[in-house]
This record gives structure tokens, sequence and C-alpha cells, in this order.
């Protein structure tokens, strides 16, 4: 250890300095306590060793000061003096000093001495260590928190929330969210929502809802419908997270032209349809588990759909705003909720909400996350979502105006092969004949799926290896030898909607229909050897919808550049 | 869909030429058995330079033999993807699974 030696009596400094030199000390030696102050500050000893009597400051006074000096920080101080009295003894305790040793004193004593100081000094320099790290750690964590964050923000897009048909609230307990709502529209202008809600709070539950980001806006961007889209986040939670963690999440597609909602939830509490009165009907009367808990075999991705007029609003919200507590630990629960939604203007709802929930919770800290978007059935800005009454193409179309429909029966079936022959029909046209490649898929799918399992109730599911693909065109011959009745009719049409040119491709046929939520739901990459026909058909369209039961299927198709802005109707 | 298969230097190549769908399954599978027959084969392309269209069975008949050639340790390769063929095969996002020249 370095050692500060204050001694006046240079008898004593010369003894003392070469018995701490020779138990293996360095010792810086002074003669009075000024001169032992400076040299405290220059030398930064692990112990001072003093006297009590010195010329100008006496060791008492040494002490307190350099005590004073070290703050917060333990600095050992030894008094070294050759006064046996108890009061002194005392006074230097009481000062600061951690040991009295009157001379004179064994080398041995003097050694066990220094050595408990040595053990201390190791301990506390340990301690030390140990907050200087966490310190740094607090730092490194702070700063990755705060990287983490922007990325989030910008993950989710949250402009697209500026949707005008939206209004939504989002009230974090942490940093971090695990509540997260995101917004986007289709091709075809219908407007798809998602709030998800992640298990706890803070960084950790950030980052479980991101997987289900992407596959939102990616597949929004591509038209697939929330069946699908619920199905691949559903795929995504189970791929990317640890088991056992899932995420709630409610997916909702709004379609304001024809004015229907259509919503799957799993997992968050039941989303609301509201009248322009305030009254609250649940949107969902299914109630599915949270995305990542079934395997893709088992999850169930089945819609509901209710009518949504400009008069109506749809609530979704996670539970942490009906869990919201006050001080009593009292809920704000949802007989609130639906008392503020009854009480309140449609236009006033959210900040009713809000209000309330400030209200309710008063002091009480926020413990969870709790969001919720409002939906009104007719955007303020009409025009964004009508292209139909958008100022006509000034210019007369390029394109011409054709439809055709071709209907055959279980005869003709038998014995044509339909899709070449349409194709053949289509490529006499200009505009589509540059199309045939997707033309040949869309048409071969919707035929093909027409006539596999609408007419002839085959199951693609046995498609699954060689032989399965063998026998599944086998069987397919056979049904279709004696397939007594059954018709299909496909009906296309060009023509020109908001200054650019569509083509409707209609497949009907007699069949009772498909579940076609479930069996369209496939990824157009999924693994399996069957069931992405459908989507590649989404993937090519931008539009492509099933009636309800399953039988009719409707494709609008964009042959001209200028027609991805607008949609048509189908 | 007609079929030719031509195979040197450890590797064969499947030529399709005209419309790969369901149809296509029996000259398909029987290519595919030909080829993974063939002595020290180590790489097996398809080639599409001929296809016209190309719809989602097709896909599956594709997925199922890169099943059974990876099962035999070979690569599959899939060449000269144009027009209709690339869009279908970029939709489905083959690129993962096969390498395409």
């Amino acid at each position: 250890m370095k050692i500060l030696l204050v001694e006046d009596n240079p008898h004593d400094l010369y003894f003392a300095r070469r018995e701490l030199t020779q138990l293996g000390h360095a010792v810086v030696g002074v003669d009075d306590g000024v001169a032992a102050l400076a040299a405290y500050e220059r030398e930064r000893p692990d112990v001072v060793v003093t006297d009590i009597y010195l010329p100008g400051m006496d060791g008492f006074a040494l002490t307190r000061e350099v005590q004073r000096r070290a703050g917060q920080r333990w600095q050992p101080v030894l008094f070294l003096t050759g006064h046996r009295d108890d009061a002194l003894q005392v006074q230097a305790l009481r000062v600061g000093a951690d040991g009295y040793i009157v001379k004179p004193v064994s080398a041995e004593m003097l050694d066990a001495r220094l050595k408990v100081i040595e053990r201390l000094l190791l301990v506390q320099r340990r301690a030390q260590d140990r907050g200087d790290e966490l310190a740094k750690y607090y730092a490194a964590a702070a700063e990755e928190r705060h990287i983490a964050a922007h990325l989030l923000r910008r993950l989710v897009n949250a402009d697209k929330l500026d949707d005008p048909a939206i209004s939504h609230w989002i009230s974090t307990a942490a940093i971090f969210g695990g509540d997260l709502l995101a917004a986007a529209r289709t091709p075809g202008r219908a407007l798809h929502v998602l709030l998800a809600d992640g298990p706890g709070h803070g960084l950790a539950a950030a980052i479980n809802v991101l997987p289900i980001i992407a596959p939102f806006y990616r597949m929004t961007e591509k038209g697939f419908g929330i069946d699908a889209i619920v199905r691949e986040m559903n795929a995504k939670v189970r791929q990317f997270l640890p088991e056992g963690r899932f995420v709630a999440a409610t997916v909702a597609a709004i379609d304001f032209r024809e004015a229907y909602v259509r919503i799957w939830n799993g997992g968050n509490p039941t989303p609301l349809l509201l009248s322009a009165a305030g009254a609250a009907e649940p949107a969902c009367a299914l109630r599915h588990l949270p995305l990542g808990v079934l395997d893709d075999g088992e999850f169930e991705a089945t819609t509901e759909t209710h009518a949504f007029g400009a008069d109506r609003q749809l609530a979704i919200y996670s539970d942490g705003l009906i869990e919201a507590e006050n001080v009593a630990g009292e809920p704000f629960g949802a007989a609130r909720l639906a008392a503020v939604f009854a009480a309140v203007a449609p236009a006033a709802r959210l900040a009713g909400i809000v209000a309330a929930i400030a209200g309710h919770r008063g002091d009480a800290a926020a413990v969870d996350d709790a969001a919720l978007l409002l939906v009104r059935g007719e955007p303020a800005n009409a025009a964004v979502d009508q292209p139909q009454t958008a100022v006509p193409p000034a210019a007369p179309p390029e394109q011409g105006r054709w439809s055709f429909s071709l209907r055959l029966s279980a005869r003709e079936l038998r014995r044509l092969d339909v899709v070449p022959l349409l194709l053949g029909l289509v490529s006499q046209f200009e505009g589509a004949r540059d199309r045939s490649g997707e033309l040949f898929v869309i048409l071969s799918e919707l035929f093909n799926n027409s006539l596999d399992h609408g007419l002839l109730r085959l199951d693609s599911r046995q498609k699954l290896d060689a032989e399965g693909m063998e026998r599944f065109l086998h069987e397919r011959e056979a049904r279709l030898a004696v397939l007594g009745d059954g018709d299909i009719e496909l009906e296309m049409e060009q023509f020109e909607h908001a200054g650019g040119t569509w083509l409707r491709i209609v497949c009907r046929d007699t069949g009772a229909g498909f579940d076609h939520a479930a069996r369209g739901g496939a990824a157009a990459d999924s693994d399996l050897p069957f069931g992405r026909g459908l989507a590649m058909v989404r993937a090519m369209s931008s539009s492509f919808e099933f009636n309800d039961i399953g039988n009719v299927a409707t494709v609008i198709l964009a042959l001209t550049p200028n027609s991805a802005g607008g949609n048509p109707e189908i | 869909m007609d079929t030719n298969v031509s195979s040197a230097d450890g590797r064969s190549v499947i030529r399709l030429a005209g419309r790969f769908d369901f149809n296509a399954h029996r000259e398909f599978r029987e290519a595919v058995d030909q080829v993974l027959k063939s002595d020290g084969l180590r790489e097996i392309q398809v080639d599409f330079g001929a296809v016209d269209y190309l719809d989602s069975s097709a896909l599956g008949m594709l997925l199922m033999l890169r099943d059974k050639a990876r099962s035999a340790g070979k690569d599959v390769s899939l060449a000269n993807c144009r027009g209709a063929v690339k869009q279908v095969i970029e939709i489905a996002n083959f690129g993962k699974l096969f390498a395409i020249s």
C-alpha cells in the first residue's frame, strides 16, 4: 500500500518510515499537518498514518479534513502516537480515524493492523468496480433503448394511422408499448387495421409484436384478405418468438364502398360496433386464440362480416383499456366504456374515453399499456374512397370495351380444354393480349378451383406427395367422367374506369361452394405443394373476392398503369 | 407439355416445352424419375425456355422434385425463366427454394 506518514519528530519519522518500508509499503513522509494535506492531495495514499501533535495542523484537524475531502470513499486513517490516553483515542476515532496505535509497537502488530485495512480496501474496491460496471451497463442499456424506440417508431409506420377514417389513442406504461396499432390500404382501397397486444410491457413486449408488422403491411399492400394475413401472422409468431409467447391481435378490413367490415379477433376484448346513438354490440361472436398458440393446421382464420354504414363506428381496444385501475385498484371496466360511448357524440368518442380513463386513473400509475382504435363508417374525406364520383377521364378511352360469357355444362367440361380456349379468345384483344401470362394463371386457378372443389368436391390436401397427386388426378378423371350435372360460367369484361382500363373476370359454378376463407388462406410462398393457387391470383389482381358460399369468384385486373390509383366497383 | 432429358458431366437438364399445368404431371414425373436414375448425377436443371405458362400445380410438382432430389442429395436449379413463368416463380417466392439462373 501507499502510506502517508505524518510525524514531526525526525527520529520517530526515520524509524517508522524504515519499519513500514520493510513491511513492503511505499511511504511518503512529511513533518507537519499543512504539508501533510498537500501531500495527501498529491499522492492519494491508501492509508494515512499520523501523530497527534504536529506543527501547522494537528492530527485531529488533519483527519477531519482528509475525510471531508475523501467524501463518500472510505479513507483509512491510523493514529500512531506515544500518548496512551482514552480521551485522545476516543477523539481520534470520532473525527474519522480507523485505529489508534500506541508506541512503542512491534513490527508484527503494525503489520497486522495494516493487513486488516488492506483487506477492507480490497473489498471496497471490488464493490466500487461493480458499481462502475453497473453504471456503464445502465448507460449502454439506456442508449440501446433509445435506438430501439427510434427503430420501432419507424417500423410501425405510424403515419399510416393518419387515415381520415381512423382515430386512435395509445398509452404506454414503459418507454415501449406492447400495444401496437397499424393501418394500411389495400390496392382496392379497403382499409386494414391492426391492434396487437404483446405480453407484458417494455422492450420485450414491443419486440414480441414486431414479427406481425411486416406481414400486415406487405400482404395488405398486395391485396390479401385478412384471413390470409392473420394466418401468416400466426405463422410468424410461431417462427420468431420463443415458445409460449403469444400476441393478442385484432385485424379488421373495412370496405367503405360496399359498406361492410370483416373482422378477426384473437385474444383481445371483443371489438364493438357502435350505432350513431352509441349503442354497442359485439363485432365478434367467435373467440379465437391469440396468435402463436395454434400451429397452422389448427389455426382458425375464420372472419366475421357486418354491415358498416356511414353512421357506424368500430371500436377495437386492448385489455389495458378496461383494466386501467384507479387508486383503489378498481378497473375501468366494460360498463364504463359502454356508458361513455352512449353518452358522447361519435366525433367526440375518442376524447371522451381518454378523459374518462384519465379521470378514473387519477393518481394511480399506469401498470399496463392501453390502446383504443376507432374507425368510422365513412371517412371525412369521402373523395378518397369514392373514385367513381371523381372527375371522369378527359381523354377518350384508348382501349375498347368488350365482354363475353361462356357457360359450360358437364358434357362440355369433360370434352374441352377450357383455359387455352379462353386464352385464345382473349388474345384477340389488344391490352389483354400482353397479359396472357397472368390471365393464364388467373383463369386456370379459378376454373380448376370451380371444377375440382365446386363440382367434383375433391380435396387438395391429398396432393401432398407424388403418389397423392397421381391419386388426385385419377380421382378427378373418374369423377369428371360421371359428372351428371353442374355448370361453370366464365365471364370476362374489359371496361374503363377512373382513367384506366380494367378487366373483370367472374367464375361461377353451380356447386355448393367451398370454404374459401380456409382454403384461400395459404400464402403464395407456402411450402406445401398445394393451396398456392388462389394466393397467386390474389397477388396478381387488384382485387379478388368470393361470394359468401364460395361458388362465385370475382377478379379485377388492372390493364393500364394508371388503373392502379383508383379501383372500380366489383 | 413436352419433356426432353439430357445428361452430361453429372448434370441433367429437363427441358420443358408448352403449358406446364396439372395435365403435365405424368410426363414431368417420368422425366424426374429418369433423371434421378442417371449415374454420377449431382445437379438437376429444369429449363423453362420453351414453357409458355405455369400454374400452381406445376409449382407443387417442382416442390416435389426438390424434395426427391434433396433426399437423394442432389441440387435443383431453374433456368431460363422469362415473362409469365418468371412472374409466377417470383410470386411464389421460389427464389428462396431453388437456385434460379
